[in-house]
């Protein structure tokens, strides 16, 4: 009885074989990254007016709090209403057309809609104010903003991330008069600052990484 | 209960001796008579014939399909998230502080009076309703009403839309409608229009109703009379020379009698009632207050009384009098076997000893001759003042304007009514079935109603407009004491909702003001200051208007105060029917609201529905079972519904609480339970005695 299969038929098995499982583990990453729930890290997200925190930031010298009005008393930190924008737009850029979507919001009443940028799972509990009045900078985990052209996602903001910090803060935190500064570089001896900073402000380290205290 | 053993209801003197030894001095506690298992016969399920839940489903079929619902869910995880855009407001509202909560001082109505509140929001929406510390009838309480406000607020079965003969319509199209009847009304002085209104206290829409009398002097208003209001002013005036009504201050008391009064159970009162009782019942309080009540059926009263005694409806009368005579007053009672003399004489003693601390309370629901016999025996002991002060009502309708619902109905019935403004409420449903509102609405030319719900007053209306919610109007009210306080919304109308006086603006004016000038415009006039702004601004953050509060009048009881005191009427053969508003739907407005469903009722706990409630004596004589449905038959009128024991409940006396048997309330609160306004009459809306009790099928 003649063979049904020549021999080079076992290396294209082989072949189907292996490619079968490349490409179940392709379409499972690929999969991931589409149900990811942040869009991805270092990427800026696309948005209705391309706004540069870098310009208002760093070149204009806006302060945070000038727009995230609520970042000191609230768990969110708000995002700035059109009249905001329009202290200032409506005497500086009155006809540029990157602004036409900020002119009509004003004109029609209608919200801009920006696209986060930063999600949290609503299973989180985050307040903003008390990181702050702690002594968390804004750039330990939004990144340099004032370096940003397009705003983007400069840490990872998993769980894993959020717990290197709650487990050992005092490798992170600044005084609390530097929370909005943009240059404020840690000190060579960070770990010593940060210890006499976590008895300053009363941080219960032994707490802090408690389920209860994020997952509510 | 004889025979049985077990605790009776606190404080039921009377049924002690029925009760039984108690069970060896053992403190076994009881939360009702199916907890105890020496009774034979154990809970059954209504009519005896629904299946249980655990027949339905067997222990494997449950885990399989809770498994199954666990699995499946995991599927969620597999899409992307819902795609997230951040609305920033274009134009800040002031205080706002996004992610805080903010309070808006405000008012709800209950029985038309104001109970102040702190509406909580978040970014604009309503969550949750607190207690105003600084207004009278809240002070920082509320009760289950204003906690289940917001459920009602956020109903997705409220009125959606204005509907003509049921088919939607617009506003503009009503007020055309109302323009041609605005011509009519204009050359006949207003004959053929009728108001009708639940109980108004709010100052600016009395104004304006006032106004519109005043300018139509043939229309008519007519509003359901609420339960004890008439009945105290009419004695009031005779005792006193000038209708008034008590106002109780608990926590000055020592001694407190109610006859059939209820002052710490729901009503308008409740927060302020139980603040001033817990004061004076405090370990610390310079007086212990001792409460004695006198009831047919429990209540949350009488549940705190010391001592309490299950009497006949009618009976209470007889207790009032054989009260004020033993005080001195010259009101001798008639011969009364039912009394439990001891009880009488410790009351007596009591109250005599208290003196100017005592305080006798008459209950809503008992005739005229209770509340004067209530006044005569304030005013001897040396009360008034101290324990309780006597106040013109806050209510605009407290004045007799027009009639009830039952000089509504002949009016109906003689078709004089062209135009029927009911401007809230659902008469249709609460009013006693004997005036045939459904079917005499129908012999009104136009009838336009404004209510929260497309209800069974909607049903029969040529007109509907959505109500706008107290949480979402413009609107003023009056506290029981006459504090006055803004209401003022937390969100817009959700749909499109007005008010009544936007509704009477409607029709007094082409071009009608908004709810929010009209009730500024009312207390710019009204205040009469200087810096309007500032007093205004001041009202609506505080919840009151500074100095609203109406004066407590000198009174002195006259000699005459026995004159027409009606005598006690003869005990019925029979049994004694008594109506109660429900414990958590109260008269049906609450019928949708499913937080309020599911509360269960003090004493029974039953939640969903309402029972012919009885004395376990009562059902062991008929042989009737918790549970079993009974037919309750009076003037050859008659109703169906489950049974329920009672303990504390007077023998002769079943109990129907209204509010349920609603047919338009909604997707929860329709076709629940029974309808006793059925065997309610205008007459006597709240007891009636010669009642029949029968298991089904039995008669």
């Amino acid at each position: 009885m003649a063979q049904i299969f020549r021999r080079s038929a076992d290396w294209l098995l082989k072949l189907v074989v292996a490619g079968g499982v490349l490409a179940v583990v392709a379409v499972a990453l690929a999969w991931r990254g589409y149900v990811a729930s942040q869009p991805p890290m270092g990427q800026p997200v696309k948005q209705p007016v391309p706004f540069s925190h870098k310009h208002h930031v760093k070149e204009v010298g806006l302060d945070c709090r000038y727009c995230h009005t609520a970042v000191e008393t609230s768990s969110y930190a708000g995002i700035p209403p059109t009249t905001t924008c329009m202290t200032c737009h409506s005497q500086l850029f009155r006809t540029a057309p990157m602004l036409a979507p900020v002119r009509r919001s004003l004109a029609e009443g209608r919200s801009l809609g920006w696209n986060r940028v930063h999600l949290l799972a609503d299973f989180v509990y985050f307040d903003h104010s008390i990181h702050l009045h702690q002594g968390v900078g804004c750039v330990t985990c939004h990144g340099p903003v004032d370096e940003m052209q397009l705003t983007y996602r400069a840490e990872p903001l998993t769980m894993r991330w959020c717990l290197e910090c709650h487990r050992e803060p005092e490798r992170h935190l600044r005084p609390r008069e530097h929370v909005f500064d943009m240059d404020w570089k840690p000190p060579r001896d960070q770990l010593s600052l940060g210890r006499e900073l976590v008895a300053r402000y009363g941080i219960d380290t032994s707490r802090l990484a408690d389920c209860s205290v994020c997952h509510r | 209960m004889s025979g049985d053993t077990r605790k009776p209801f606190p404080g039921t003197d009377s049924t002690a001796a029925e009760a039984g030894p108690d069970n060896a001095g053992a403190a076994r506690l009881w939360r009702d008579l199916n907890e105890d298992h020496t009774v034979a016969n154990g809970p059954s399920s209504p009519g005896g014939t629904a299946p249980s839940a655990a027949a339905m489903l067997d222990r494997r079929r449950f885990l399989q399909l809770a498994g199954g619902s666990l699995a499946l869910a995991g599927l969620a995880g597999c899409s992307r998230p819902p795609p997230q855009t951040i609305l920033p407001y274009v134009k800040t509202p002031e205080n706002m502080v996004p992610g805080q909560p903010l309070f808006y001082a405000s008012a709800l109505p209950l029985e038309g009076y104001a109970r102040g509140v702190l509406v909580e929001t978040a970014m604009g929406r309503p969550t949750k309703v607190e207690g105003n510390p600084d207004h009278p009838a809240s002070q920082g309480g509320t009760d289950i009403y204003a906690q289940a406000a917001v459920l009602e607020l956020w109903d997705p079965d409220r009125s959606r839309g204005i509907l003509h003969d049921g088919q939607p319509a617009t506003w503009e199209a009503l007020l055309t409608a109302l323009g041609e009847h605005r011509q009519r009304l204009q050359s006949r002085d207003g004959e053929g229009l009728a108001l009708v209104t639940d109980t108004v206290t709010s100052p600016s829409l009395a104004a304006r109703i006032q106004g519109l009398l005043e300018r139509y002097p043939q229309a008519r208003w007519y509003h359901p009379r609420p339960a004890g209001e008439a009945e105290a002013l009419a004695a009031s005036e005779v005792a006193f020379g000038a209708p008034l009504v008590p106002r109780l201050h608990l926590d000055e008391a020592a001694v407190v009698l109610c006859l059939d009064g209820d002052p710490l159970g729901p009503g308008p009162d409740q927060v302020a009632h139980a603040r001033a009782f817990s004061r004076a019942r405090h370990p610390d309080a310079a007086r212990f207050l001792r409460l004695y009540a006198a009831e047919a059926t429990p209540s949350l009263t009488g549940a705190m009384a010391e001592h309490r005694l299950a009497l006949r409806h009618g009976q209470v009368q007889v207790l009032a009098r054989h009260v004020a005579h033993g005080l001195g007053l010259d009101a001798p009672g008639p011969e009364a076997p039912g009394l439990p003399r001891a009880w009488l004489e410790a009351v007596l003693q009591d109250l005599r000893d208290a003196g100017p601390r005592a305080l006798v309370v008459a209950g809503a629901r008992q005739p005229e001759a209770v509340h004067r016999l209530a006044c005569a025996s304030n005013a001897h002991l040396g009360g008034v003042g101290t324990t309780v002060d006597y106040a013109p009502a806050a209510a605009a309708t407290a004045s007799p304007h027009a009639g009830g619902l039952a000089e509504l109905a002949t009016a109906l019935g003689a078709q004089t009514i062209d135009l029927l403004l009911v401007l809230d409420g659902n008469p249709v449903y609460q009013a006693p079935a004997d005036l045939g509102l459904e079917q005499a609405v129908g012999q009104a030319g136009t009838v336009v109603h404004v209510g929260l719900y497309q209800d069974e007053t909607a049903a029969v209306s040529t007109w509907h407009v959505p109500a706008a919610h107290s949480l979402e109007a413009w609107s003023d009210l009056r506290a029981t004491d006459g504090t006055a306080s803004i209401v003022q919304p937390a969100i817009a109308p959700l749909y499109g909702g007005r008010t009544p006086a936007e509704l009477l603006a409607a029709l007094e004016e082409a071009d009608p003001p908004g709810a929010y000038d009209m009730v500024r415009g009312h207390w710019r006039e009204a205040m009469a200051v200087d810096d309007f702004e500032a007093a205004w601004q001041q009202a609506l953050r505080q919840g009151v208007v500074a100095d609203t509060a109406s004066a407590a009048r000198d009174v002195a009881l006259a000699a005459d105060w026995r004159r027409g005191l009606a005598d006690p009427a003869p005990a019925s053969t029979g049994l004694d029917l008594v109506f109660r508003p429900d414990a958590t739907v109260h008269d049906g407005s609450f019928a949708n609201n499913a937080w309020l469903q599911e509360l269960p009722k003090p004493f029974t706990r039953i939640t969903w529905e309402n029972a012919v409630l009885m004395a376990p004596a009562t059902a062991k004589r008929l042989g009737i079972e918790d549970g079993d449905v009974v037919r309750v038959e009076l003037d050859g009128r008659s109703l169906e519904g489950p049974a329920w024991r009672l303990p504390g409940q007077d023998p002769d006396t079943l109990t129907l609480s209204l509010g349920y048997g609603r047919r338009r309330a909604g997707r929860v609160g329709s076709a629940i339970g029974f309808d006793a306004n059925r065997l309610r009459t205008a007459a006597s809306p709240w007891t009636a005695g010669g009642a029949t009790l029968a298991a089904r099928g039995g008669g």
